[in-house]
């Protein structure tokens, strides 16, 4: 059953190592700091981005050629669904918005490629994306409107002995939305990639019992493909769905009391 | 074909002629983005059926185990077992149909009403 095994396409490999922190003398009980496969495939995309994003824009045609409108529409993309879910104020936070997209949209595409680590389905990347959305919406929002951030979780209108009860749903309410946020993109793309591999490997493991194992592999090779394309759908929609979210967060941190 | 679509453009929206004045043609550009008609755009597209049933069970159950770790973390530090999981569980219960009903509230403002005039049969439908 070689290569057949569906979570191996998961696993993290050291390419080189940058010592440990802290331990004791073997290093037990340190903190390693590691390249990884993963680390590596993090550059890649922050490079493949920042190169296509300087070098489409580097003519600034006023007519623009077709690459550099590529980089116009993500723009106007981007800066439409800002306006539209956190108002005009909201623009300041273009840039974190639009480095968060593209990160995760090009990730997901690349984690689709054969023999390319998928980043964004291990855990740890996502939560740590909508940990850093929660924590740019708490201190802006504390920054900007001090106490009054607290609002957010006191509905106006509401008489005071429900306040009691309504108060702690908001707060839970608040409380599950990093959790929400990283599941939701960490759920997708992990299913995503281990479906694609179970129904390639059928196709492998059928090819074994001759010709008859080989016209029977048709059916899972067309299902492999069909996977495929819908996992670039899936691919841009968690992307898109998660910087939506983080502008509705965003709102919430710019007006809150609502 | 071309000459029909241009025809039921110019009903909807006046052209753009080149004597129109350029204050006028910006005021126009810039209501049409900060316009609904950009925000549907946007959000129509935003989700296929499966993506919307995931988004609902993800903002559902993540409150319900926000709470009970809350509550599993506060029994621990005042050794009361069971009693704040079950509070936090039931809240978070609660949190849960908040985030969805929030959520299913978002999608339905995102999806535009129908048209009252696609509701009712036209004549020029009937030539397609």
């Amino acid at each position: 059953m070689a290569g057949t095994d569906p979570i191996k396409q998961f696993d993290i490999k050291e390419i080189f190592s940058f010592g440990t922190i802290g331990g004791d003398e073997t290093g037990a009980g340190g903190f390693d700091l590691v390249f990884t496969n993963s680390s590596l495939f993090m550059v890649i995309s922050v490079t493949l981005i920042s190169a296509y994003l300087i070098l489409t824009t580097r003519g600034r045609g006023l007519v623009p050629s077709r690459l550099q409108l590529v980089s116009e529409i993500f723009y106007e993309f981007i800066a439409n669904m800002i306006r539209t879910s956190a108002g005009t104020e909201g623009m300041k936070f273009f840039p974190f918005v639009f480095s968060l997209f593209s990160f995760i949209l090009v990730t997901n595409v690349l984690g689709l490629f054969p023999y390319f680590i998928s980043v964004t389905s291990q855990l740890i990347i996502p939560v740590a994306l909508a940990l850093l959305v929660m924590s740019v919406v708490i201190i802006y929002g504390i920054y900007k409107n001090g106490f009054g951030f607290l609002k957010l979780f006191v509905p106006s209108g509401i008489p005071i002995i429900v306040l009691f009860i309504v108060v702690p749903i908001e707060i839970l309410s608040f409380l599950s939305r990093p959790l929400s946020l990283s599941l939701r993109l960490f759920g997708n793309m992990l299913a995503g990639a281990i479906v694609v591999k179970v129904f390639a490997g059928f196709v492998v493991s059928l090819s074994a019992f001759g010709l008859v194992g080989i016209i029977g592999a048709i059916l899972p090779f067309g299902m492999t493909v069909a996977l495929t394309a819908l996992e670039f759908l899936v691919a841009a929609l968690q992307a898109f769905v998660f910087t939506i979210l983080t502008c509705v967060y965003l709102n919430d941190a710019i007006h809150p009391g609502h | 074909m071309a000459g029909l679509n241009n025809n039921k453009q110019s009903d909807n929206e006046t052209p753009i002629s080149e004597t129109d004045s350029l204050a006028e043609r910006i005021a126009r550009a810039k209501s049409k983005r900060v316009g609904q008609e950009a925000a549907q755009r946007i959000r129509r597209n935003e989700m296929t059926g499966a993506g919307r049933a995931f988004r609902m069970v993800s903002e559902f159950i993540s409150a319900i185990i926000v709470g009970a770790v809350i509550g599993l973390t506060l029994d621990a530090v005042f050794s009361t077992r069971p009693i704040f999981l079950i509070v936090l569980l039931l809240l978070g219960f609660a949190a849960g149909v908040l985030n969805v009903v929030r959520a299913t509230a978002q999608i339905n403002a995102a999806t535009p009403l129908p048209d009252p005039k696609d509701l009712v049969p036209v004549d020029k439908d009937d030539e397609d």
